[in-house]
């Protein structure tokens, strides 16, 4: 059946680049002056033009068969894992041709997540031959948080450079979860009685009686017997005993409580991904102290995901995932006035006080109050009802303008804290308020807080440091 | 810069400068200055041609290829319609500057981009890549050689009036192939054609070879068990030429009468146009369309069915045997002129009471001659057709 000529010309044309258009339009020229020329010169002219307009249509199959091979093609996508925020990792996109048909120009554009950073933009132009694979690898820098990577664009081109086409595959776009890094102590606050670790974390464990297997150590007289480990003994001669750790006097609560002017500032040093680092902190800590402890995240739209108590060394890993699926950068309202700070405080004093026991927990929650007294007024208001409940609250509130002093220098950094010293005065009355209801209330920056939140916790566990 | 980049440069200049010269040497002296007499945009002089020339270049090499090429092809355009276009020496530089200004983005890409890549290509993938790629430009390249040439053939072969033809058709073929519209027409058609017939080629064969197995096996079985399903219902084709062929033949009887009832019509009305010979074959003409659908439009309001073939023959007999009847009992009212003009259009002789244009009286009689001789043949073969399929 032959098809509409409209529809045939508009098939032929969709795909032309602009050079595709000019040799066609010489075909047409070719073959006018072949019919307007009376003598043989026209034939000359007029083969030309048919057979350039020939080649068009032929490079046109030709084309199309690349097109079917590309749309054909299996992409795979792999990123080297673990995924921490902050760390260049290699994301690789796998291209495999699973026809006969090799696709001499191919155009790879990849399209990661708005927030990750790559040095230039991740693109690749190359051949694919038949049933052959292309691997294309680029660097880039994570950010904590789920993050929606769509699938990379493709488009086709001929080698005459005639036709070009991007390729529709269907495939989905990847979520990938990002954890936060632990945050590190400043060598200056050697407050704790132990060695750093790597990752920052003090190890100020108790050896005593307790479920949790320390570590080997050789025997010494006075040692009870019961806890000489003899397959030690077989394997090394020497007669070890194992050391368990003391079992856990702490129940913690850390509430990240994530307002959308916490996902402002430069990435990488936004006070939500400061606070998420300061989270996983104390949650490697409470692992390592095992203490019992659990996580909860409010989202910018109020809603709130906790975790169940979490306790031992592995439960960290639990802790970081559980941030890295709910920290979502899409669709932050950056409305504040939108937001009613009752609503919110109501809501998290009524899931602290559902999901929590009666007394003797320790919650820290890590809130920049959307920066408002008034938010400051209903946290204290409502969160004040836990502290009458013989829980002790500790309110940790990352301030932009420690965060913004941070990124200056020199004289830019004074003369920016001159000139935010309203702000913080503001500040200051917000934590004021929060006091008021009994809320330990610390503002905090970039600079290390983690060794002044650690003391604390050391102090209320009743060691003295 | 980096080493891509600089590359991706020395390509885009190199396209740019392919272009440039194979069109300086397309155009030649000659035609230079004869496009600088005729053209008087370009009376300035050589300086404008070249001007134009060397912005051709500088646009590729500055990454606007598409406007490039459409301005040398414009002026390459102007300069074949004076007849003076070295096509060879612009179309290769054309092809060959389009490659290399393909090769120039594709580096250019890798340059501003991050992103390393490596192939990975085994035996079977080396095997089947040289060997397409092969085939495949060597398609190109003697499709659209072979092609043109064949067109080319074609389009002289069109145009060119037969040997046997009676001279005054021959003086009107040339007459008519030598007009424009007709040769614009003919190139047109032709290559309508030959994209038809790329694409009816092609299309297949790229299915075959990017279709998953089991797709194109089940499509094989699909089209397998159509065709067999048409050739059983006599749906196919040739079938319905045929059963075309056959009405057409099983119509004569409606294309008489229709033509004789035009004719009463035209003498009643007092009409005289019978006596100029073309008005009559016009009339002719006319009369086997409008008997055509008048008996189909007859056929299909009285039984409601596409499959008429068998009634159409019965009503057409019928009417035969009615207008045999007809002549019959009229003939001794006299009424015998309408049969002699009848007889006279089956058995090809001239109409005896037209009064006949006595210039165009020999070519009537051809004309006539030849159809009587085409419509033996129709029937003949239609015959043996018949035979074959049906028995």
């Amino acid at each position: 059946m032959i098809e509409d000529p409209l529809e045939s010309l508009t098939e032929l044309l969709a795909p032309l680049t602009p050079r595709g258009r000019a040799v066609l339009l010489l075909a047409m020229i070719l073959i006018i002056a072949g019919v307007l020329s009376k003598n043989q010169l026209g034939l000359v002219y007029l083969t030309t033009g048919m057979g350039i307009a020939l080649l068009v249509f032929i490079e046109r199959q030709v084309f199309i068969s690349r097109l079917s091979a590309a749309s054909r093609m299996t992409i795979e996508r792999r990123i080297d894992e673990p995924l921490i925020e902050g760390e260049r990792t290699k994301a690789r996109i796998i291209l495999r041709n699973n026809t006969p048909i090799p696709i001499e120009h191919l155009e790879l554009y990849d399209d990661p997540p708005r927030l990750f950073k790559t040095e230039k933009p991740p693109a690749a132009a190359l051949a694919l031959p038949a049933y052959g694979e292309a691997i294309i690898e680029y660097d880039v820098k994570l950010v904590v948080g789920k993050h929606e990577w769509s699938p990379p664009r493709i488009v086709v081109g001929d080698f005459l450079g005639f036709f070009r086409s991007e390729v529709f595959h269907g495939q989905r776009a990847l979520v990938i979860r990002v954890q936060p890094r632990v945050l590190e102590l400043s060598r200056k606050t050697l407050a704790l009685p132990a060695v750093l670790q790597p990752g920052g974390i003090s190890k100020a464990r108790r050896k005593g009686v307790g479920t949790e297997f320390l570590e080997l150590r050789e025997y010494v007289p006075g040692d009870e017997p019961r806890f000489i480990d003899w397959k030690a003994f077989a394997r090394t001669r020497k007669l070890m005993v194992k050391v368990f750790e003391q079992e856990s006097v702490l129940r913690a609560v850390i509430v990240l409580d994530a307002w959308p002017t916490m996902f402002r500032g430069v990435i990488g040093e936004t006070k939500i991904e400061y606070s998420a680092r300061l989270a996983i902190a104390l949650a490697e800590y409470f692992a390592r102290r095992g203490d019992t402890y659990r996580l909860y995240y409010v989202a910018p739209d109020d809603s709130i995901a906790y975790t169940s108590w979490l306790r031992g060394r592995a439960s960290s890993t639990a802790a970081r995932y559980f941030l890295a699926e709910n920290i979502e950068w899409s669709n932050i309202d950056y409305a504040i006035g939108s937001y009613a700070p009752s609503i919110r405080a109501r809501k998290l004093q009524s899931t602290l006080v559902r999901t929590l026991p009666r007394s003797n927990t320790i919650v820290f929650i890590i809130t920049d109050l959307g920066e408002k007294k008034a938010s400051a007024k209903e946290y204290g208001d409502y969160l004040g009802k836990l502290i009458a409940m013989h829980n002790t609250l500790f309110a940790l509130v990352p301030l932009t303008t420690f965060f913004e002093i941070k990124t200056l220098q020199g004289m830019s950094a004074a003369l920016y804290r001159i000139l935010s010293y309203r702000d913080m005065v503001y500040y200051m009355d917000m934590l004021k308020l929060l006091r008021r209801a009994g809320i330990y209330a610390v503002a905090m920056g970039p600079m290390d807080l983690l060794s002044y939140v650690l003391t604390k916790i050391e102090h209320l566990r009743g060691m003295s440091v | 810069m980096s080493t891509s980049r600089f590359f991706s440069l020395a390509l885009r200049l190199g396209a740019g400068a392919v272009l440039a010269l194979s069109l300086y040497i397309a155009l030649g002296r000659a035609s230079l200055a004869r496009l600088v007499e005729n053209i008087p945009v370009l009376s300035e002089g050589y300086p404008v041609v070249i001007g134009i020339i060397l912005l051709v270049f500088l646009l590729v090499a500055y990454g606007r290829p598409g406007t490039a090429y459409a301005l040398s092809a414009l002026l390459a355009g102007i300069s074949a319609l004076y007849g003076e276009l070295e096509t060879r020496y612009f179309v290769l530089g054309l092809i060959s500057s389009s490659i290399l200004y393909t090769l120039a983005h594709r580096l250019e890409i890798l340059s501003r981009s991050e992103g390393k890549y490596k192939i990975r290509c085994e035996r079977r993938c080396i095997l089947y890549t040289s060997g397409v790629l092969i085939t495949t430009y060597v398609l190109v390249a003697l499709g659209s050689v072979l092609g043109a040439l064949w067109v080319k053939n074609l389009y002289d072969a069109i145009l060119r009036a037969p040997k046997n033809l009676p001279e005054p058709l021959l003086e009107l073929w040339r007459l008519v192939s030598q007009s424009i519209t007709t040769r614009l027409l003919v190139a047109l058609l032709l290559l309508g054609i030959f994209y038809y017939m790329t694409m009816r080629l092609a299309s297949p064969i790229v299915y075959a070879l990017t279709a998953r197995r089991e797709d194109l096996w089940a499509r094989i079985v699909e089209l397998l068990r159509k065709e067999a399903e048409a050739v059983s219902m006599r749906r196919k084709w040739y079938h319905k030429m045929l059963g075309s062929s056959l009405l057409l033949t099983g119509f004569i009887p409606e294309i008489m009468i229709s033509m004789m009832v035009l004719i009463l019509l035209i003498t009643f009305a007092n009409i005289d146009i019978l006596s100029n010979s073309n008005a009559y074959a016009i009339l002719a003409i006319l009369s086997m369309p409008i008997g055509y659908a008048a008996a189909k439009y007859t056929i299909k309001m009285l039984t409601g069915s596409t499959n008429y073939w068998s009634k159409l023959v019965s009503v057409s007999s019928l009417l035969l045997v009615a207008f045999i009847a007809y002549t019959v009992f009229s003939s001794p009212q006299g009424i015998d002129n309408i049969v002699e003009i009848f007889r006279a259009a089956i058995e090809g002789e001239p109409a005896p009471y037209t009064r006949l244009d006595l210039k165009l009286a020999p070519l009537l009689a051809t004309y006539e001659s030849y159809v009587y001789k085409l419509g033996r043949w129709i029937e003949h073969i239609a015959r043996v057709i018949v035979e074959l399929l049906w028995g």
